[in-house]
């Protein structure tokens, strides 16, 4: 058995992925908008804060550490975690951490800020905000230092870092749930995929009789459909190919019998000249119906196979004429009367070899089966833009029960006269076949003891419609 | 599927051995590693990194000859994430170093600078110095070409600690 690989699993995979860089990125946004909003109240906060404590220094009338000071004791308000205050030249007058007091202290917020624009940066770290803002300290135009403020912040830290952590959770919970229903939903399609597949395998191996059950009302129950109908169509057609070989088995086995047991009866018995002769006939006469039955078999073989061939638009009458002339000779001597009335000029499209072999097998037929003396009767005639072929006999009629079977191949109402009268039971299914094929349609009643009416239609041929 | 999965290892593997050939590459071995301060071209905002920062030079053979690594200071710096702190046009007149004290004699072109540009210049060159001898006073000096002071800054070594947050 050929292994495949799971095509399901790698669609799930993908799937897969695919959501989890959906939710990743909404993760993310989550994350960077909630930094987002405290960013921006904090960067107004500081801000403020800054320019305040740049406007005190810059109302200082001299700017060293000691009035640095004194001023910033004043601004108990300001509440920060680091404060600078710089000289012009970023050595610091007044640091809150007395880290830098009296050292340059060149951060790329003091350079900015001394450049004189105000400067806000802020960073946000394993549940710490830390916030740092910086504006120039100007008076009359004149850029004299910056202040330099620093904020640690894990209160609105840890809110972002809250939020953060939520929102992973939910992200994961999903993923989760995704990942549940990913595999589910794939391991179901694969098994109503693999339901099919192992019905594929049932089937090759010849059991046509198996069928694909699946429930729901997706494109596969429709596919698991399709397929048992087209096993159900090969069923079908294997049936008849076994029913047809059985048949043909059979009707070829008869005569062959025969043959062999005249042989045998001349070669075992003493027998005179006259017998030997009357069953060397009987051996010939077993021959022709074997002959005949396997050209006929052959007839039905092509036309089964037969694409439909180049039609030829004809008028009906010259070919019925021809079937009718060609059997007038036999239904003379079964003392049958041969009645005609055909129309002439309707034109139909079929070949001529086709409706020759129509008209010739329902005459013959209704010879055979007539009775002595009786009627047989031929019309052609047109109605409702059909051409109708009636063939008209005063036979020994078919049962009822038998109608619906006459056209089956191998079908025989009376076996015994049938076989006596050469019959080979694929007459009227050679017929029923060609008729089919030239677009027509053909039907029977019959009356038993009274006779058949075999009625063949075809569409007429509208020389002005039809042509364009 | 199993050729695409092959392909992102392949790739993924290439990757590494590129990093791994670049960081080869970027790890140099010096004999007598010294650092050259210098102000970086673009400041980060709220890091820990300070305005300054240095880049590793070999002093190996010049240890004791400060006007030789000093002159090479001011060539400027090679990565190009850091920028010099003094103008093209500056020139070394002198560098001597007597006790713990280490002179540095400039040229005038200080004049070019700010009083900001000027602290971050002097802030790195006195860091410089303090890296190439064992130093705690820098005095800096700027001369016109005649030989008068134009210029003179002292700075400790206790007055640099601070660039950083």
């Amino acid at each position: 058995m050929r292994r495949y690989a799971n095509s399901q699993l790698g669609y799930a995979s993908v799937y897969v992925i695919l959501t989890s860089v959906v939710l990743l990125i909404l993760n993310i946004f989550c994350s960077e908008a909630s930094q987002r909003l405290f960013y921006q109240n904090q960067e107004s906060a500081m801000i403020e804060k800054c320019l305040l404590a740049a406007d005190q220094i810059a109302q200082l009338d001299i700017i060293n550490a000691s009035t640095v000071e004194r001023a910033v004791q004043e601004m108990d308000s300001l509440k920060v975690t680091r404060l600078v205050i710089t000289n012009q030249m970023g050595m610091a007058l007044y640091d809150s951490s007395e880290a830098a007091a009296n050292r340059y202290i060149l951060l790329p917020e003091i350079i900015t800020a001394i450049e004189g624009n105000d400067v806000f940066s802020w960073q946000y770290h394993d549940g710490v905000m830390y916030s740092h803002a910086a504006t120039p300290v100007v008076s009359y135009g004149t850029t004299l230092g910056c202040v330099y403020m620093m904020e640690y912040d894990t209160a609105q830290g840890s809110l972002i870092h809250s939020i953060q952590h939520t929102v992973l959770q939910v992200t994961i919970v999903l993923e989760i749930v995704v990942i549940l229903f990913s595999l589910a939903f794939s391991g179901i399609f694969s098994h109503r995929l693999r339901k099919i597949m192992s019905s594929m395998r049932i089937i090759q191996k010849g059991d046509y009789s198996h069928k694909v059950r699946l429930s729901g009302r997706d494109e596969l129950r429709f596919l698991g459909d399709e397929f048992n109908d087209l096993t159900q169509k090969l069923q079908t057609s294997e049936e008849k190919r076994r029913q047809f070989v059985s048949d043909a088995s059979h009707e070829l086995k008869t005569p062959l019998a025969s043959i062999k047991l005249l042989s045998d009866s001349i070669m075992q018995n003493d027998m005179d000249m006259d017998t030997v002769r009357e069953f060397v006939n009987d051996i010939g006469n077993e021959a022709d119906r074997l002959n005949r039955t396997t050209a006929k078999l052959l007839s039905l073989t092509r036309l089964d196979d037969q694409a439909e061939e180049n039609c030829e638009i004809i008028h009906m009458a010259p070919t019925v004429d021809r079937a009718v002339r060609m059997l007038s000779g036999i239904a003379g001597t079964n003392h049958i009367k041969l009645v005609t009335e055909i129309q002439k000029d309707i034109p139909v499209l079929i070949t001529e070899d086709d409706l020759y072999e129509i008209t010739f097998n329902l005459l013959e037929n209704g010879i055979k089966y007539n009775t002595f003396g009786g009627t047989l009767t031929v019309r052609l005639y047109e109605q409702d833009d059909n051409a109708v072929l009636q063939v008209i006999d005063t036979g020994v009629g078919i049962p009822e029960d038998a109608l619906g079977h006459i056209f089956e191949r191998f079908y025989r109402v009376d076996k015994a006269r049938s076989r006596a009268s050469g019959g080979s039971g694929l007459g009227l299914s050679i017929v029923k076949n060609i008729v089919e094929k030239n677009r027509g349609n053909i039907t029977v009643e019959s009356a038993v003891g009274k006779g058949s009416v075999f009625t063949v239609t075809f569409p007429i041929f509208d020389m002005e419609a039809d042509a364009t | 599927m199993k050729k695409a999965v092959l392909l992102l290892i392949l790739a993924a593997l290439l990757v590494s051995l590129c990093s791994c050939n670049q960081v080869e590459l970027k790890s140099p071995v010096y004999q007598d590693p010294v650092s050259f301060y210098y102000p970086r071209a673009e400041f980060i905002y709220g890091s820990s990194d300070g305005a300054i920062t240095y880049e590793t030079r070999e002093a190996a053979g010049h240890r004791s000859d400060p006007k030789y690594l000093l002159t090479l200071y001011l060539q400027g710096p090679r990565d190009q994430s850091l920028r010099s702190a003094f103008p093209e046009s500056m020139v070394l007149t002198d560098a001597k170093v007597e006790g713990r004290t280490i002179t540095v004699i400039l040229s005038a072109d200080v004049a070019l600078l700010s009083e900001l540009e000027l602290s971050v210049a002097y802030t790195c060159l006195a860091q410089t110095c303090v890296s190439i001898a064992e130093v705690d006073t820098i005095i800096i000096e700027s001369r016109v070409k005649d030989g008068r002071l134009y210029f003179s800054r002292t700075i400790t070594a206790d007055q640099l600690t601070s660039t950083s947050s």
